[in-house]
């Protein structure tokens, strides 16, 4: 985007507002009359002057029929002026402090727009302002650390979009089916999350009990979030808003997690190679398996090539490399993202619009990947009756992204990287790494007679074109008609239409063809056949989605029947969601000509030199379908009697494709009931302290589809034909499951609002509990049956926790300060558990799959009892029968759940933030404080099975820590190296309770610096300053990891960013 | 009100809500209920070639030196020597049930559609083929987790569970050897009824195949009449033998795939021994002539001096996978057995017959024998020759052999100084059931 483009548009939009300026000043203090510092004047919505230490002010006007003037200040209740030409020149204004009322809150619920104030569901609000706090490209983790009751999985990265609402409510673990739902305006999103511009977003809503889950039905049993984009006004001026913002992440550090070093790395190889580990691939002379350069070198000195001498210099000198070092040099950068974004909106009497453009650039960490977006969008309301609105609105992203640079290099394709590889060499050229072949095969296969078989990691990030390329387009009507005076009815259409394009052009220069070229060549005496074109690969794929959405639904609000309020809704909803795939690879392919070349994929063709039986060019087409349709029936009202009691009551009804006819058939409606009693407005409520008062219950349903599990045996086709006989085939993916239902969520939420005299201290208490029932379980099957797990509704959960928050006006005046504290718990328990066989081992498996044990949280952190090392050889230790054992196949199959050490939770059962919003004259400033508690970890350590094995895996630093002699036990509990190795041993070590850690730690998340200007000739300028992932403040463990970052450190994240309103 | 609203936006988008709601969510699944999908499931080639190679690992035709036997991960190193407190890899059960399992998906959605008209020939082939299948994977269970075959015992010791319907909520438990055998015997009955011939494709088996099948099961059970009927039966359909003299042995392997000697295609669910760690037994190996074309076509000597196999009639060059059926093995059975039931003449002939394609062409003479147990024992001597590293014959063979004094092995394996045996008729000789299955059945544990 041009940015002396957008300049030039706002300066010239100024110039005309400030054609003939009329000098206004005046003076704002408080009913005492007191002048009131900080007060802000706003002409038309855009903030023209402060008030001084003495509460004047002074700013020049337009010429104009009319002005309006809005003078507000922090904890006093706005005041609207307004002015008619010609203007009086000196205006005393008095404000009023806040005392009964709050600034209202709307909540929206994809259904409804409501006021908070009559809302008996557990909304969060996080409005504009506050997601504006932090600065990045998506909306989604821009919400870290916000909002009570919603917990960010870090184990994704730290800009993880993956959160859950009040705790996991279900015990499959992937995203798709823990997720809570995404609701954009009034529809689910289907789109890619990526695609939504954060500049467009007005307000997100979490709905987070039963009475505002409930009317999303079988979706909402996760939560819902409800983002809502802006939108012009009828009768207000134009407004233009633009941002501009700069992000600088820094490299990662790759030698946080600790690894082996390169040294100890060389020395490991050696004592492997005199073991004989390695002969099996040094004998090999069929296909020639990868050879390090160490055991190379160990090879030539043992079959008298080189001398002892000449070896040992030789590898001295590699000891000295680190990959680590050159994949920070050469394959890493500090990534710079930039975000601009513009948008126009106001509107008439009839009529309101909104424009909007957004792009965003993005240079990654790993050098040559980016991320660029453009947002278009526009959205037009039109009252041509009084009985009428329309609306229109249309989206539409480009996005495009490069993906040329793994950032990891391997030796093939089970074989990682040595630790003192590199990646350029001696002269400063790309150095050759050994790739799928031992090099000395290489060196000399086909004596000059094949392509280039060598592999130059950093030529390959140089020569990659991977792009995907994603185009998505949104459009919305809906039409609002007023039937009687308080009856309405709406139809709400949406289109989306998304299509996603991959291209991955492997160019003939590139390891990849030259290699897949060479297996497929066949030298005959002089001459050479080709099974596979010269020229580039070219690996492309394709996906549409396209889904609509319709909505008829009837509206009621009565507000004119003296004491008694009425506001209900009911309609209907169809959906149908349609996606469609493509795969596929060109050979011999040409970009400048746009040719590719037929191969045959019908014959088999011998591989060069035998290095594996005869071969199938690889045949890359596939195709895929999905189809999601649903019906829903939904209705909702809300009964309050002198704004004092408030009942509120919902049902939901869905049918889905996804369900199979029986689960549709059997369906029973999801509901929700809701009270709420606003005590401060009883006659016997005289509190001297609290202006406010109310208590609130709701009960209820909401579902949660898990359709990772069809009800009857289903098939998949391969997409391609079986090997050796050329016939189509199929693998039956599940056994049938006639009994399966979708999970449902009942939920008993107990809420408190209590707010001090002047609002100077608000708190939201909420207390709730959830039972999740007929949730889908993976158990452990009897293998018997041919399946290694089995899946059926077969357990339930029960969670309960509170969410508190309150909101302090520490002080006012001249250096305000407000602190928002909110403190979340959350804890489960499995209640029940149909299946009983299953090995209590399982228990331990794994942190990310979900092993229900009765009576225990959903991710208990189990481990094995220690009972130290061997003091005679440094073997870890159990207990068997009360002794310390070594025996580690017993030790590592318990009998029971008491044989296993439980420490607690894997996921924070007490978390939250402490925000501190000071202001100072023009500057503000807010500092974020999270807090995690109350769980467990398991630290990664040495792991010998992996490490000592011909395909060596680079091992883990505590390598260096591990016994060697005897006494070592009393500084380490890092077991020996042994040899022959023993997976047992290592698995019982890597689960002992020796390596959980607790989890609980302060996190600084981030730091924002604002300076206001107001009244620039370009506006009022704002700059920020925004850091993030600044650290640790504390935790608990003393190993030197962040916890929730054990493998990879949040990189320190500075942005500058500019916005200006007029 | 709800009602209307609902068949209002429906008619909307389609004819029907019923209609609308009954797509199939994901294009490439479908509900097996078709011929074509039953087909599909058969043809799978990847789960057709899942057999177990516990049996190879145990077997005698290779070592391992300390070095490479230090290599291995724990469950090889213990199943090489014979511990007793290990189960062989949870694949060699998992997997083959697996089969089972699909096999018994098809016969049950097969029987669904019994009567279809004109389509009785295709339903009847399905249903031989996953009789097959069935039939075939317990028999290959059977020689690894059920004690051998005995007359003599008949319904004490236990066999393997016998899974015959694709409901997952049956319980798992063991039937008797004589069950096992029953069962196995009865399936590859009836797909002797239901298959053709021979089939389109050497991954999918036919008449021939099954013949086999019940020719080696019987020879498990050293019922030799039985198993030299089947045999011969088989060898009626199909008899050709690969002439070794055409072979060229420079080739990385010599053998293609799917070649004239296979009669059914299957392989290792893995390539349990490289060629370049396993080393042919040097006893097994000094039984080749070097006018044995063997000796060339199926062994290399590597840089590092292992001399390993390379002869599999898979195509891998990487070690041994083929585990199916050829014709050479049947050959050796129905001599066996002819010889066993003294008629030695036609017995020898038949060995004749393959060692003419496995002998240079010059150095060949017609092999004749007086006595009956000098022709079986050149016989066995020629089926260990013969069939070394072909899976899932060896293991079979020490088993069933173990019966009779005189052919029994005591099997020793060096490691790193120590002396491991197995003496014949050892427990081990029965793998441990993998834990798991235990600790969730209940099921009663392979002695020890």
């Amino acid at each position: 985007m041009n940015t002396n483009l957008l300049l030039g548009i706002l300066l010239c939009i100024h110039a005309t507002i400030s054609f003939a300026q009329h000098p206004i000043q005046g003076k704002v203090s408080d009913n005492n009359g007191t002048p009131l510092e900080n007060a802000i004047i706003r002409h038309d919505r855009t903030i023209v002057a402060y008030t001084d230490k003495d509460g004047l002010f002074k700013f020049n006007a337009p010429a104009a029929d009319s002005l309006l003037l809005t003078v507000s200040h922090l904890g006093y209740i706005t005041v609207d002026k307004t002015l008619h030409f010609p203007y009086e020149q000196y205006h005393v204004v008095q404000l009023t402090p806040l005392a009964n009322e709050l600034q209202e809150v709307n909540v929206y619920t994809g259904y409804q727009i409501l006021p908070k104030e009559r809302a008996t569901g557990s909304f969060e609000s996080v409005d504009n302002k506050l997601l504006n706090r932090q600065i990045g490209t998506d909306v989604i983790s821009r919400l870290n650390g916000l909002v009570p009751g919603v917990l960010f999985n870090h184990r994704q990265g730290d800009q993880s979009q993956w959160f859950n609402i009040r705790g996991i409510s279900t015990l499959t673990a992937s995203r798709d089916v823990s997720a809570p739902l995404i609701v954009l305006d009034n529809f689910p999103y289907e789109g890619n999350i990526d695609n939504i511009n954060p500049n467009d977003v007005e307000n997100i809503t979490f709905l987070k009990d039963a009475a505002a889950t409930s009317i999303w039905g079988a979706r909402a049993g996760n939560g819902v979030v409800v983002i809502t984009t802006k939108k012009g006004g009828y009768n207000t001026p134009m407004t233009v808003s633009l941002n501009a913002n700069v992000t600088l992440r820094e490299k990662p550090d790759l030698f946080y997690r600790p690894q082996m070093s390169p040294a100890e790395f060389i020395d490991m190889e050696s004592f492997l190679f005199e073991q004989g580990a390695f002969d099996a691939n040094l004998g090999n002379s069929r296909t020639w398996p990868v050879i390090t350069p160490v055991v190379e070198i160990l090879e030539k000195e043992r079959s008298g090539e080189w001398s002892a001498q000449q070896a040992r210099t030789a590898i001295d000198a590699l000891r000295a490399n680190d990959i680590r070092r050159d994949y920070s040099n050469y394959l890493y950068r500090n990534a710079i993202n930039q975000q601009y974004a513009l948008s126009l909106k106001g509107g008439a009497g009839k009529a309101n619009y909104l424009i909007s453009a957004g792009f965003d650039k993005n240079l990654e960490n790993l050098r040559r990947n980016s991320f660029d977006r453009i947002n278009l969008r526009s959205q037009l309301g039109i009252k041509p009756t009084d009985r009428i609105e329309l609306q229109a609105g249309l989206a539409y992203t480009i996005n495009s992204s490069a993906d040329n640079n793994s950032g990891e290099i391997r030796l093939g394709a089970n074989r990682g990287i040595y630790p003192y590889a590199r990646l350029v060499d001696e002269n400063g050229l790309p150095a050759i790494i050994e790739q799928d072949y031992r090099k000395g095969y290489v060196d000399t296969a086909g004596g000059g007679r094949l392509l280039d078989w060598y592999y130059r990691p950093l030529e390959e990030v140089r020569l990659a074109d991977n792009t995907t390329g994603m185009r998505d387009l949104l459009f919305n009507l809906g039409a609002n008609l007023r039937l009687a005076r308080s009856v309405n009815a709406e139809v709400k259409y949406m289109y989306e239409y998304q299509t996603t394009n991959q291209q991955h052009i492997r160019s003939e220069e590139g390891y990849f063809t030259r290699n897949l070229i060479n297996r497929f060549t066949q030298l005959d005496g002089d001459n050479i056949e080709y099974a596979v074109p010269f020229g580039a690969v070219l690996d492309h794929s394709m996906s549409n989605l396209s889904a609509q959405s319709l909505r008829t639904q009837f509206n009621a609000n009565i507000d004119w029947w003296g004491p008694h309020k009425l506001n209900g809704l009911v309609g209907g909803e169809i959906r149908s969601t349609m996606i469609r795939g493509a795969t596929g690879r060109q050979y011999g392919y040409d970009s400048d000509l746009m040719t590719a070349q037929a191969v045959d994929y019908i014959n088999r063709y011998p591989v060069y030199d035998g290095l594996a039986s005869n071969a199938l060019i690889p045949n890359m087409d596939a195709f895929s379908g999905r189809d999601i349709r649903f019906v829903s029936l939904y209705a909702n009202a809300a009964y309050a009697y002198n704004d004092k009691y408030i009942v509120s009551g919902s049902a939901r009804r869905d049918a889905s494709n996804l369900f199979g006819v029986e689960t549709n058939n059997k369906w029973k409606p999801l509901w929700s009931l809701g009270a709420k009693w606003r005590i401060d407005k009883e006659p016997f409520f005289k509190s001297p302290m609290l202006s406010r008062l109310s208590l609130g219950i709701t009960y209820g349903y909401s579902g949660n589809v898990n359709n990772s599990i069809p009800a009857v045996t289903t098939m998949i086709y391969s997409n391609s034909l079986s090997q050796l006989a050329r016939l189509s085939y199929g693998t039956i993916q599940n056994p049938p499951n006639p009994l399966l239902r979708w999970e449902n969520v009942s939920q008993l939420n107990v809420r408190a609002e209590i707010a001090s005299r002047n609002n100077r201290i608000t708190t939201n208490l909420e207390y709730y509990r959830k039972k999740s029932e007929d949730l889908i379980g993976a158990v452990n099957a009897d293998l018997t049956t041919g399946f290694m797990t089995s899946s059926t509704n077969s357990a339930s959960l029960l969670t309960h926790g509170m969410d508190i928050s309150i909101a302090t006006q520490n002080t006012v005046g001249k250096l305000s300060w407000n602190t928002n504290a909110f403190i979340s718990y959350n804890t489960n328990t499995v209640s029940e558990y149909l299946y009983d066989g299953y090995s209590i081992a399982s228990y331990l498996a794994s942190d990310n799959t979900i092993v229900p044990a009765v009576g225990y949280p959903v991710n208990s952190v189990f481990s094995y009892r220690w009972a130290g090392l061997d003091p005679a050889n440094g073997d870890p230790r159990g207990y068997l029968d009360g002794q310390p054992s070594t025996d580690y196949l017993r030790l590592t199959q318990p009998e029971g759940l008491e044989d296993l050490v439980f420490h607690g939770s894997a996921i924070p059962e007490v978390f939250g933030g402490l925000r501190n919003d000071f202001s100072y004259k023009n500057f503000s400033l807010s500092v974020n404080i999270t807090y995690r508690l109350g769980y467990f970890f398991r630290a990664e350590s040495i792991q010998y099975s992996t490490l000592l094995r011909p395909n060596t895996e680079w091992g883990h630093g505590d390598f260096a820590k591990r016994w060697k002699a005897p006494g070592d036990e009393r500084y380490t509990q890092v077991p020996s190296m042994r040899y022959p190795v023993d997976a047992r041993r290592d698995n019982f070590y890597a689960y002992s309770e020796i390596l959980v850690n607790k989890g609980d730690h302060i996190r600084l998340q981030d730091i924002n610096l604002s300076y206001h200007m107001p009244g620039t000739p370009v506006g009022n300028l704002k700059f920020t300053l925004y850091a993030r992932n600044l650290g640790l403040i504390w935790k608990a463990s003393d190993i030197g990891l962040d916890p929730d970052f054990p493998s990879m450190a949040p990189q320190r994240t500075i942005a500058f960013g500019v916005s200006s309103n007029f | 009100m709800k009602r209307s609203l609902n068949y209002l936006t429906c008619l909307l988008l389609t004819a029907s809500c019923t209609e609308f709601l009954n797509e199939k969510p994901d294009r490439a699944l479908a509900i097996p209920n078709s011929l074509q999908d039953l087909q599909a499931i058969l043809d799978n080639e990847t789960r057709n070639s899942n057999l177990p190679d516990a049996g190879d690992i145990g077997s005698d035709y290779y070592y391992l030196d300390d070095r490479a036997w230090n290599g291995m991960n724990e469950t090889i190193r213990a199943n090489y020597s014979w511990l007793a407190d290990l189960p062989p890899a949870t694949n060699n059960w998992y997997l083959n049930y697996q089969r089972i399992f699909d096999a018994n998906v098809v016969l049950e959605a097969a029987g669904d559609m019994d009567g279809i008209d004109g389509k009785t020939g295709d339903i009847d082939r399905i249903k031989g083929e996953a009789y097959f299948l069935r039939g075939w994977m317990f028999c290959q269970l059977a020689q690894l987790f059920s004690p051998p075959f005995g007359a003599d015992d008949q319904n004490t010791p236990l066999g393997i569970p016998l899974r015959l319907t694709p409901d997952i909520n049956d319980v798992s438990y063991r039937s008797t050897v004589t069950e096992t055998y029953r069962q196995i015997i009865s399936d590859l009955n009836a797909a002797v009824q239901l298959l053709p011939d021979a089939s389109a494709y050497k991954t999918r088996p036919g008449k021939a195949a099954a013949y086999a099948a019940l020719s080696r099961t019987y020879l498990a059970m050293r019922d030799y009449e039985s198993a030299f009927l089947y045999a011969d039966s088989c060898l009626a359909i199909h008899n050709a033998l690969l002439d070794y003299n055409q072979l060229d042995s420079t080739k990385s392997n010599p053998f293609e795939p799917l070649n004239a000697e296979v009669i059914y295609h299957a392989r290792f669910f893995s390539i349990p021994l490289f060629n370049s760690t396993a080393r042919v037994d040097s006893n097994l190996y000094s039984l080749y002539d070097e006018a044995d074309l063997r000796k060339q076509l199926f062994y290399h000597t590597n840089n590092a001096g292992v001399t390993g196999f390379y002869g599999d009639y898979s195509g891998s060059v990487s070690g041994p996978s083929f585990a199916g059926i050829a014709t050479d093995e049947i050959l050796l059975t129905r001599a066996e057995c002819l010889v066993r039931m003294g008629r030695i003449d036609e017995g020898v002939r038949d060995l004749n017959m393959l060692l003419r394609n496995r002998i240079s062409t010059d150095a060949f003479h017609e092999l004749s024998f007086a006595e009956g147990h000098d022709a079986l024992d050149r016989i066995l001597i020629e089926r260990r020759k013969e069939l070394a590293f072909r899976g899932g014959i060896r293991w079979m063979d020490l088993r069933r052999l173990n019966k009779e004094g005189r052919h029994e092995e005591r099997l020793i394996r060096r490691i790193n100084g120590e002396e491991y045996i197995l003496e014949p008729n050892d427990a081990r000789y029965t793998w441990l059931i993998p834990f798991e299955v235990v600790q969730i059945t209940g099921m009663a544990q392979n002695p020890r």
